[in-house]
């Protein structure tokens, strides 16, 4: 009898396809909504996706301890942002005061337009351009991640948005080095990265919205 | 018997949950963490590498390399100066944050800090000294906010642009793996080559991604922004000097002289432009340190032992000149509540030893004489003059745009402000704790403190008027490098 991530390893060949467009409109979504309890919900859906799409290029078993190394960094996210009441706060005045007169305003039409250039992009770069080592699912959702993280990170200066910008980036950049370098130590220390990451932008989102200070 | 590489790596980390305990007595905590970091870089100066050590009982093997899940860290002469450099710059902040707090997090994470530098500069293969960054860098990011409200910006943006560099690394270092199993597939390291360049621009800061270098100047404490940006950069540099001696190829690619020069100019030109219509300390330290880092880059220009030695020179004497520059503005920031001209205004009289410090520190790190600063950047400009004789006046003028800027500033802190912005109020019409909160100009400055930053002068001058001895040490550590910098 199949044990249930051998099942796993096997349901991924057939869901690449749409886990990668599960992707794509995570990754899009993580840049378009603004809302912190939709982007935390979002997030945990994304490192579930990336973590089929894993399994279509790495073991199963280790696709899967990334999947919830994941979906571990959400709930950081989850407490940082309830405790600073979502995001509410308002902005600190100095900041706002800085902005320069060419300031572009980045609400939602800019952001939904400029995800859909981004996709379209990257879709033709997947189609000419497919990375080495990878499924043509994960090489698509590679580039969108990868892309899509970069777009999240210029069009904020919230560290909690900046932060799963970040993470987005990572996961993006971790499908395709899985599949060149499957060592665990790798592996492992990018687990890490990506934990201090998600701790690092969680204090600097407390820290922006005034909670600081000695524990 | 111990090998020395695991003392380096386990003892700081093994020590930081003490210093961490000890956070609300900055006293112990500083002399614990001062003190390990002090005894680290003693060992790394004086210590023999191939003889063993007796230590109560314990034998200390310095060399000695150590095999953890299957990656070797090993101290080499190389390395072993490069760590003596971060532990000397990592003790001062300790020392100094004793008197002048840089943020309850300086103690216990500085300690590990140095516990995760010390394993950048030591493990094989290079990836796993990039992850090792990334590592240290998302833990700096704490120290950089220090506890800190409101603005997050530089620290986020250090963050973010590390993070990007990553990649660049770790897929060069796969393309170095597939070259070496088909040694003759030559565009394998051409584009290790060219991603290892994008890869130390963004980390060094080449524009357009020398924004966090300003940033961090301006946000985090002065100390703690002092010590990063001396010792970040060390680190950095020690990183690609390692890699170079390791790969021959990589020296025989165009891309690292293209991103010297071109980098270095763009550094030194926006350094010093910026540097002089600067309305803010912080951010004139900033970007007086961008000229230093183009100097730095333009010495690496040079082939042969002579630019790296200025290069190297450059980065000492930045450590010294930044740690006095910082903890003068420790001081004044601290005092004033703020470092723009305006909020400065009449402060030097009250602080007279950080305004020194300050001033001395500046024009040091401007690279003027008699003070430390201008015997890397003289050794540089006789570099440069027999051929470059443009670049070596980019430089000149950097170096006045910062020393004009460093004047305006010392001008705001020594001209005494309009009575009318001390207080709007007269005392009579404000409250008793109006009074009190506002900053006293009366105050002295701590006996302590102005021993920390009278040392700072005096290291600068003395750097400054009799450089042979350490830069016969700097030649030392250059044979330690074989390579030839620039094609």
């Amino acid at each position: 009898m199949p044990t249930w991530i051998e099942i796993l390893g096997r349901l991924a060949a057939f869901t690449a396809a749409p886990a990668a467009i599960g992707v794509m409109l995570t990754a899009g979504t993580l840049v378009v909504i603004q809302d912190w309890r939709i982007s935390v919900f979002t997030l945990v859906i994304q490192y579930i996706l990336v973590g089929l799409l894993l399994m279509t290029v790495i073991r199963p078993e280790v696709a899967v301890i990334k999947m919830l190394v994941g979906t571990m960094i959400c709930p950081v996210f989850y407490v940082t942002a309830r405790w600073v009441g979502w995001g509410r706060a308002p902005e600190p005045i100095p900041e706002r005061a800085a902005r320069p007169r060419w300031y572009l305003p980045t609400e939602m039409p800019f952001r939904l337009l400029a995800v859909l250039i981004v996709m379209l992009a990257t879709y033709r770069l997947a189609a000419q351009y497919p990375l080495p080592e990878l499924p043509p699912a994960a090489s698509l959702a590679t580039y969108t991640l990868v892309a899509l993280g970069m777009l999240a990170l210029g069009l904020t200066e919230e560290p909690l948005k900046a932060g799963m910008g970040l993470l987005t980036f990572m996961a993006g950049f971790e499908l395709f080095y899985a599949a060149l370098e499957p060592s665990i130590s790798v592996i492992g220390l990018l687990g890490l990265i990506n934990f201090l990451i998600t701790l690092a932008t969680s204090y600097l989102t407390a820290a922006r919205a005034g909670l600081g200070g000695m524990p | 018997m111990i090998p020395g590489v695991a003392l380096l790596v386990l003892l700081p980390l093994l020590l930081s949950p003490l210093a961490y305990l000890f956070r609300r007595r900055a006293t112990l905590a500083s002399f614990l963490s001062t003190g390990v970091a002090l005894v680290l870089a003693a060992g790394m100066l004086w210590l023999p590498a191939d003889r063993p050590i007796q230590v109560r009982g314990w034998q200390i093997i310095l060399s000695e390399p150590v095999t953890l899940l299957g990656r070797e860290m090993a101290l080499t002469p190389a390395n072993r100066l490069g760590l003596a450099y971060l532990f000397l710059v990592i003790a001062g902040l300790f020392l100094f944050a004793w008197r002048v707090s840089q943020g309850w997090t300086v103690f216990p994470l500085g300690l590990v800090l140095l516990s995760v530098l010390s394993g950048v500069l030591i493990i094989r293969p290079f990836i796993f000294s990039f992850l090792f960054l990334e590592v240290a860098v998302t833990l700096t990011v704490f120290l950089i906010q220090g506890g800190q409200t409101g603005s997050t910006r530089g620290a986020l943006r250090l963050l973010v642009l590390t993070t990007l560099a990553l990649p660049t690394f770790l897929i060069a270092g796969w393309l170095v793996d597939l070259y070496r199993f088909t040694p003759d597939n030559v565009s394998l390291v051409q584009r290790a080559s060219l991603l290892i360049t994008v890869g130390f621009a963004i980390l060094l800061g080449i524009p357009p991604f020398h924004t966090w270098i300003v940033t961090v100047a301006d946000e985090a404490p002065p100390a703690v922004a002092a010590s990063m940006l001396s010792g970040y950069h060390g680190i950095l540099l020690f990183l690609l000097l390692d890699l170079l001696q390791r790969f021959e190829w990589l020296t025989a690619q165009p891309y690292l002289t293209v991103l010297w020069t071109v980098g270095g100019l763009f550094l030194v030109g926006i350094g010093g432009g910026m540097a002089l219509i600067q309305r803010r300390l912080g951010k004139l330290m900033g970007y007086a340190v961008l000229v230093d880092i183009g100097g730095m880059l333009l010495a690496l220009e040079i082939a042969g032992p002579a630019g790296l030695t200025t290069a190297l020179l450059l980065l000492g004497n930045r450590a010294v000149s930044l740690g006095a520059m910082g903890m003068g503005l420790s001081l004044i920031r601290h005092r004033a509540e703020g470092d723009t001209y305006e909020q400065i205004q009449g402060w030097g009289r009250a602080i007279p030893w950080a305004t020194l410090a300050l001033g001395v520190g500046g024009f040091s790190l401007a690279g003027f004489p008699p003070f430390a600063g201008f015997v890397g950047r003289w050794a540089l400009l006789r570099l440069l003059m027999p051929e470059h004789r443009s670049w070596a006046l980019l430089l000149i003028l950097a170096q006045l745009g910062i020393a004009l800027g460093l004047v305006r500033g010392l001008t705001a802190l020594l001209t005494r402000p309009p009575e009318r912005s001390l207080s709007p109020l007269s005392a009579a019409e404000r409250s008793p704790e109006e009074v009190e909160a506002e900053p006293s100009r009366s105050q002295r400055e701590p006996f302590l403190v102005v021993l920390f930053l009278v040392a700072g002068v005096l290291l600068c001058l003395g750097l400054g008027l009799w450089p042979q001895s350490h830069i016969e040490a700097i030649r030392r550590a250059v044979e330690a490098f074989t390579f030839h910098p620039s094609p």
